[in-house]
């Protein structure tokens, strides 16, 4: 085997039996070149085994997650009552105007309808989010 | 509480760590991996009702996790870019490189993995903050095991190297 290949064995050195491992031990006494390869990976293993945990602080997380998730909740309960609120105001604000038209409202009548349409769609999908949100 | 939060809470509990450290792996930035971190959580709050159970839920929390580590490494490269092009900015990265170099000699090994190539680089990160599982590696990258051994198995290969080059270089300078 050439030295290469050692360096490929070393580098799955858990998984041999130890009939392997001796056979290992016996190369890596007698070569120099393996045996600074074999020091090289144990310490680079040990540096970033060490220093990677490090750069993380998975404990500050939790509050944090916790903190923006209430921020969502409360956003997420207030739309839909804010949006069954305003197309019930809609609604009400274009029957009036629809009213106080009268007879002269030909041109309006397309503008009322889709206007109309929009601010009941709102209101009952306020109504529909209130009831079926998975929030409870 | 409702049951919704309950498994929520627990769902927390169980993959906070394990979210935080893949999105490290996948951005190697770790403000950036904990905004990422932040985001997979109101993902997952908000899709938890719509779970089916048709994949498991690892799987399920990875795949969420990926997703928003891409769109996260999208816009870390676009805040890159626009950072670069400000003189300022650009004089404050330099002199804080600068000064953590000389502060912390030791974290050479750490910029020679943010050398590496994408795969090995997020493989050989999550190998050592997941305590050398090639099984936790291959389900958080979503990867089949042999591949992920062979990203792991290169990437510590180019490390050794690296660190025998800098030794030799090392030995030679202070030979001469």
């Amino acid at each position: 085997m050439k030295c290469e290949d050692w360096q490929e064995v070393m580098l799955d050195r858990e998984q041999l039996d130890p009939a392997e491992e001796e056979v290992l031990s016996q190369h890596l006494a007698s070569c120099a070149g393996c045996r600074a390869w074999a020091n090289a990976l144990a310490e680079t293993d040990a540096l970033l085994a060490s220093q990677l945990p490090a750069q993380l602080d998975s404990a500050a997380l939790h509050p944090r997650i916790t903190r923006a998730l209430r921020r969502e909740r409360s956003w997420m309960i207030g739309a839909p009552e804010m949006l069954e609120a305003l197309g019930w105001n809609a609604l009400a604000v274009l029957l009036m105007a629809g009213l106080l038209l009268g007879s002269n409202w030909e041109g309006w009548r397309l503008w009322l309808a889709a206007a109309v349409t929009l601010s009941g769609s709102l209101a009952w999908a306020g109504r529909v989010l209130i009831k079926d949100w998975i929030i409870p | 509480m409702s049951p919704n939060d309950s498994t929520f809470e627990q769902l927390l509990k169980e993959y906070e760590g394990k979210v935080l450290r893949l999105c490290y792996a996948m951005l190697g930035n770790r403000a950036w991996a904990e905004d990422t971190a932040q985001e997979v959580f109101l993902r997952i709050w908000r899709a938890l009702g719509a779970f089916r159970g048709e994949a498991s839920l690892s799987t399920w929390v990875y795949a969420i996790t990926r997703n928003a580590c891409l769109t996260a490494a999208e816009r870390m490269k676009t805040a890159a870019t626009e950072s670069l092009t400000d003189p300022d900015v650009l004089r404050r990265v330099q002199a804080s490189h600068l000064e953590r170099a000389r502060r912390e000699p030791r974290t050479e090994v750490l910029a020679w993995l943010a050398e590496l190539p994408e795969a090995p680089r997020q493989a050989l990160t999550l190998f050592y903050l997941e305590e050398k599982s090639y099984k936790e590696v291959a389900a958080a990258l979503g990867a089949p095991m042999g591949t992920v051994k062979t990203w792991i198995c290169r990437g510590r290969r180019a490390l050794v190297e690296r660190r025998l080059q800098a030794e030799a270089r090392e030995e030679v300078r202070s030979g001469t």
